[in-house]
């Protein structure tokens, strides 16, 4: 996804204690930085 | 990230970041490296295909090039370990403005790449900017 015109998708995500929020609760505020990581472990 | 909490606090934007593990798997991470901001679990990938996050190609993931990185890692203290999540999704780091737009966009081409953090910020600077 390249930036200028496109937009966050409208999902709901699961965070890590297991509740689903959706992503937009995250921009609406304040903007947001998402950073999507590789594999760990 | 970790280390520039406060300064992206103060930028004015949340930070969220996204794994391929479990609820569980996400959760053991968090508390593993302290990580202070939440963390989406999207072990399915849903969230990386949206954003159109790319894969890196096979014959690039046994590249001996990306080994010494590993092997770098490990002498780094990352350990070596079961990998949680596809080892061939490739990262990447977006910002996203009040009104859901994208307003930054670095979907990694190669895994070892990051944008810095003072080009976040500056992204994360522009969304308080009066629109033109």
């Amino acid at each position: 996804m390249s930036a200028e015109t496109l937009r966050s998708p409208d999902l709901s995500v699961t965070l890590s204690d297991g509740s689903a929020v959706p992503l937009k609760e995250f921009w609406k505020n304040r903007g947001l930085v998402l950073v999507f990581l590789r594999h760990f472990g | 990230m970790r280390r520039n909490r406060v300064r992206f606090e103060k930028a004015g934007a949340n930070l969220l970041l996204v794994g391929m593990g479990t609820p569980g798997e996400c959760s053991d991470f968090k508390n593993k490296f302290d990580v202070p901001f939440p963390m989406v679990s999207d072990p399915e990938k849903k969230l990386y295909q949206a954003f159109e996050l790319k894969q890196m190609p096979p014959w690039k993931a046994l590249s001996p090039a990306l080994a010494l990185k590993g092997i770098s890692a490990v002498a780094r203290g990352h350990g070596l370990g079961i990998p949680v999540g596809d080892v061939r999704q490739l990262p990447g780091v977006f910002v996203i403005d009040r009104k859901g737009s994208v307003a930054f966009s670095w979907p990694a081409d190669d895994p070892s790449g990051h944008p810095s953090v003072e080009e976040i910020l500056s992204a994360v600077d522009s969304l308080r900017r009066p629109a033109k």
